[in-house]
């Protein structure tokens, strides 16, 4: 989830009365916003991703004031059509299809008010925006440009402005190599051209998704702010803007949107700034709920979370305000009702159903395996589903099944699934070197490989026992009590020979003609390499194969 | 294999046949002054170590019967008529009984008199060619003696069997066993040899003391009761384990049936089932570990196209099943529920699984890799959010927290969502996971028209609280001197 910043002296002012820092305290988990931190009047908040509208204290505050009262009901934006226009060549078609605009006239802005909006821009490039990829937003001092803005795709070579927070002119092959944002979101376009936004003048605004032009670069000066918003999906762009530009407006100003213009067809489009209507019925909230609540009481608390709401036939007919893009159905207001009525006020309540409970089957075997070991005084432990590739493909002793690598690793040793749990029960002793001799130790967990294309998970058993003398006939004798009182049958051996193992100390484990597992003295090679200085012998059988169907659940 | 301290009768054995080199059992229980059968078992121990060869031996021994007995002192039947008969060599039959002959005798002895071809009967009169001489039989009786039995051998085997047949003699088999150092027992003997020597206070009593009395004869030295036990380490479950096992017994005393599924997931079950928009921070590679190069087909899943549907419907975005068939390591269990409920589909329906997940994170204290979630779905006619939080408020009681609130959040396939904190009497309020009612869209996509609670708790936090463990890294520690408290 993520998190912001905000000032709490700018969070007040932006409800517009006073309340203690306790108080706002108490409301704020009411708007999903959890603090993290507090240090001065910078509060760091943990907001959830579907409210993009809480990412900036504008539109936290709006919350909080329905919430403490302040102001309650829909929050109505009043807007014009601009006389800016976007004018969209067909050139960015297969690069960057889509833009939105909106012209936001008479700010008030401070340096507090730059800061969120910045912050706002930064987390809905990287949420909804997918760091860039499908929206980007550009915000500019209106007062420098020309009224018509041409969206279209030059050649990088041809693209020559200052970029923002530099002094001199490049072009835009430089501003890809040289700037920090270049270098960071270049992968995102294309090598050789990039879309662009360019005044009638000429100017060059900026050079979407990268970076925008520093002479119209927004101040605290800045009366009128133009934002652009380009991307691959339609939907995000047009969340990004109105997120956006509502938000702006909570320091006064007010919206006008820009009419993008089909270069070719003359085709024009708008944000779409219609109240989405919903209808929910007190029994709705009964069947979701669990909580009989009058109409007037429902209308009551939905003005609390600043939705509109009136009773039309026994329906409540509620308005959605525009920066809501979380709402999609029924549910999704219910559960502001249930928030603005509090959650801890519902009381909790039993559901009779007759059912009745059991443990799986398999992991009930897989306990009766785990007491085998047990009586056999071997010692549980629990290791991690991943390895290091290493490690991997060191014990992955079936010739035809190959490792399963992660694409995304993210600490060293941890790359790969095992193919075994051997590795595992090996760094066990590693770990173990301190502890008395000797060192029985058993594993019951899964593993993974592919075969024949295929991925295959198996539930393993796993049994090592190192000493200061230790041979492979220790390790048989108990493989040879385990399957007997897990299964009744008897084990044979069958010679079988892996690197990993001392030649002509290691074997096939057979039980009714099929094999299960493997059973070897570990090389001291390998032994010395795992940093264990004590022999060891270890077995490995797959549960599923041993016990049969009843202890899988994979097909 | 490392050889276990013999005993004073075992190493008494090698001893002995060091010296002997060969000996039987029975020679062995005589010197050693036990029983056979014991030392029976004793040899067996010492040939289980690889230190004796044992040959088995049956011995056959002669004994006479009571009517053998009453024979060798007067003699056979046929011997004393033939005394009887004078010089004239004939005999009536009649007069045998005034000489003090029983019937039987009579019987018996003029049919071997027949057989042995002494005599014959004409007339009434027994007539016999000469005075026979002392026959085998009659020697091998008088053989008896000096002595209760006499060991079967080549020499008597012939004539015994007649007299077995005439149910003079018995046969008893006695079983013995020649026994005989190996060259490792022998290696062993020579060792011991020095060390034979009894102790005069012992402090272990050896079977051989039990077998033999000696234990009675020798003083035991008291055991130190202050004295710190010998290191041992018995077999135990992981506390991690034992944790889980715990909470399972909870729920399914609250009535659920457990499930589990595969850790390898398509990102169809994990995410887009669960309504989880594509490109969404959270499918992205920083937070969900994904499998290199390889996929999974989504053709055998039947709501593949509902799933398509409810997402292009409402999130107004194409959606991509090659996104969906990616696979992954799920990072939560709720892709069990989905799956649960879309096997199940009827209610009611109570599950729950305790069973590992994995983020793409660092290790450290407070962050793992790999933890395990304790999941549960409630589905019926009637559920209703409050039912819910008296599930969670049930639970938290039962595994011991006193209080619990309820605070809004967010996931995207609940609606409404709650988080859970619960009150720690040292940490304060701890967050300990997240619930909420299946959105619609959720219940849609796996064909389910009742309402459904779920629920998804961390069970690491909850098994640290449990167990008093502050690092998160303790909790599944791989160390045998951590697990043993050594």
């Amino acid at each position: 989830m993520p998190t912001i910043k905000i000032n709490y002296e700018d969070l007040v002012g932006l409800i517009g009365k006073s309340f203690e820092p306790n108080k706002i305290k108490e409301v704020l988990p009411n708007a999903k916003c959890n603090v993290e931190s507090i240090e001065g009047n910078i509060w760091i908040l943990e907001v959830t991703s579907d409210r993009p509208d809480h990412f900036s204290s504008e539109g936290i505050a709006r919350t909080l004031k329905g919430l403490l009262g302040v102001e309650e009901g829909l929050r109505k934006f009043e807007s014009k059509i601009s006389k800016v226009e976007v004018i969209v060549d067909e050139s960015v078609k297969s690069i960057r299809p889509f833009i939105m605009s909106a012209v936001i006239d008479d700010l008030k802005l401070n340096d507090e008010s730059i800061v969120q909006m910045m912050q706002l821009q930064d987390k809905l490039h990287d949420g909804i925006g997918q760091r860039r990829k499908l929206v980007s937003i550009g915000t500019y001092d209106l007062d420098k440009l020309g009224r018509r803005i041409f969206y279209k795709v030059m050649k990088l070579k041809d693209i020559v402005f200052v970029p923002l927070g530099y002094k001199t002119e490049m072009n835009g092959k430089e501003i890809l190599d040289l700037t920090e944002q270049g270098k960071k979101f270049r992968n995102i376009i294309p090598n050789d051209v990039a879309p662009i936004l360019e005044d009638e003048r000429g100017n060059i605004l900026s050079m979407p998704p990268i970076i925008n032009g520093e002479q119209s670069k927004v101040t605290e000066n800045t009366k009128n702010i133009f934002i652009d918003v380009t991307g691959l999906s339609k939907v995000r762009v047009e969340d990004a803007l109105i997120v956006l530009s509502t938000s702006l407006c909570e320091r006064g100003g007010s919206i006008e949107w820009v009419k993008v213009i089909e270069k070719n067809t003359g085709n024009v489009t708008l944000p779409n700034d219609k109240n989405k209507d919903l209808k929910i019925t007190s029994k709705d909230i009964k069947e979701n709920l669990g909580l009989e609540l009058e109409n007037n009481k429902i209308i009551k608390l939905l003005k609390s979370v600043r939705f509109e709401a009136n009773l039309v036939d026994d329906e409540i007919l509620v308005k959605v305000p525009i920066y809501r893009r979380d709402v999609f159905s029924n549910v999704d207001i219910i559960e502001d009702v249930a928030i603005a009525f509090g959650y801890n006020n519902l009381t909790p309540e039993s559901f009779l159903m007759k059912t009745i409970g059991k443990p799986s089957e398999k992991k009930m075997l897989e306990r009766k395996a785990k007491l085998v070991m047990i009586g056999m005084e071997f010692q549980e432990v629990v290791t991690p589903f991943l390895c290091s590739i290493e490690r991997a493909n060191n014990w992955n002793y079936n010739s035809e099944s190959k490792v399963i690598e992660l694409e995304n690793p993210s600490i060293e040793g941890y790359e790969s699934v095992r193919p075994s749990l051997i590795p595992g029960l090996l760094n066990s002793i590693r770990y173990s070197a301190h502890a008395s001799l000797p060192h029985r130790v058993f594993e019951v967990g899964r593993v993974a490989i592919v075969m024949n294309s295929k991925i295959h998970e198996f539930t393993n058993i796993a049994a090592a026992i190192s000493d200061d003398k230790v041979d492979l006939g220790e390790g048989h004798m108990r493989l040879f009590w385990f399957i007997k009182s897990m299964t009744g049958n008897e084990p044979k051996l069958e010679a079988f020979s892996f690197d990993k193992f001392i030649e002509g100390r290691s074997a096939r484990i057979k039980v009714k003609d099929s094999l299960v597992g493997i059973i070897g003295e570990v090389n001291p090679e390998n032994l010395l390499r795992e940093g264990i200085r004590n022999p060891t012998v270890v077995w490995e059988l797959n549960l599923e194969e041993l016990l049969g169907s009843a202890s899988t659940f994979f097909k | 294999m490392s050889s276990p301290e013999l005993s004073l009768i075992q190493r008494k054995i090698l001893n002995f046949l060091l010296r002997t080199k060969e000996a039987k059992l029975s020679e062995l229980a005589k010197e050693l002054n036990v029983t056979q059968e014991g030392l029976f078992s004793v040899a067996e121990t010492l040939k289980n170590l690889g230190l004796l060869k044992i040959e088995e031996i049956e011995e056959r021994f002669l004994k006479l019967t009571k009517e053998g007995k009453l024979y060798l002192e007067q003699g056979l039947p046929e011997r004393r008529i033939v005394n009887l008969v004078g010089k004239d060599r004939e005999i009536d039959i009649n007069s045998l009984y005034k000489l003090g002959l029983s019937k039987e005798e009579i019987a018996i002895g003029l049919k071997w008199i027949k057989e042995k071809g002494w005599g014959y009967i004409q007339k009434g009169k027994l007539i016999v060619n000469k005075v026979p001489e002392i026959g085998e039989d009659e020697k091998t009786i008088q053989l008896f003696n000096n002595t209760e039995s006499i060991k079967e051998n080549s020499k008597v085997e012939k004539v015994a069997e007649i007299l077995i047949r005439r149910n003079l003699i018995t046969v008893e088999v006695k079983k013995d066993g020649a026994v005989q150092l190996t060259k490792k027992g022998e290696e062993e003997a020579q060792k011991l040899e020095k060390i034979v020597s009894e102790p005069q206070e012992i402090k272990i009593i050896s079977s051989y003391d039990v077998l033999s009395g000696e234990w009675k004869k020798k003083k035991i030295k008291k055991y130190n009761l202050e004295a710190k036990p010998r290191k041992y380490y018995g077999g135990a479950f992981h506390p991690y384990y034992s944790f889980e096992e715990k909470v399972r017994e909870i729920l399914v005393g609250m009535g659920f049936e457990e499930s589990d599924g595969p850790f390898i997931e398509p990102e169809f079950w994990v995410f887009d089932v669960l309504f989880q928009r594509q490109n969404h921070p959270a499918r992205e590679l920083f937070d969900t570990y994904r499998l290199k190069n390889l996929k999974t087909s989504l053709k055998s899943i039947e709501n593949v196209k509902i799933v398509k549907e409810l997402h292009e419907k409402t999130y107004g975005e194409a959606w991509s099943e090659d996104v969906a068939s990616r696979l992954v390591l799920r990072g939560q269990t709720t892709c069990v529920s989905v799956r649960f409920l879309f096997e199940r589909k009827k209610p009611p329906i109570k599950m729950f699984v305790i069973s590992d997940v994995f983020r793409s994170d660092v290790i450290d204290a407070t962050h793992h890799i790999q933890f395990k979630q304790i999941e549960g779905i409630m589905g019926e006619y009637g559920v209703t959010f409050r039912h819910l939080l008296g599930i969670l408020d049930e639970f938290y009681k039962k595994v011991g927290f006193t209080e619990i609130r309820f605070v809004p959040s967010y996931f995207p396939f609940t609606e409404p969502s709650v988080e859970i904190i619960a009150k720690h009497e040292k940490l304060g309020w701890i967050e300990m996971g997240g619930a909420g009612m299946f959105r619609p869209e959720v219940l849609k996509a796996v064909s389910v028209n009742f309402p459904v609670a779920a629920w998804g708790l961390g069970f690491d936090r909850l098994a640290m609280v449990a167990l008093g463990i502050d690092d998160i890294r303790k909790l599944r520690t791989i160390n045998l001197s951590e697990l043993r408290g050594e």
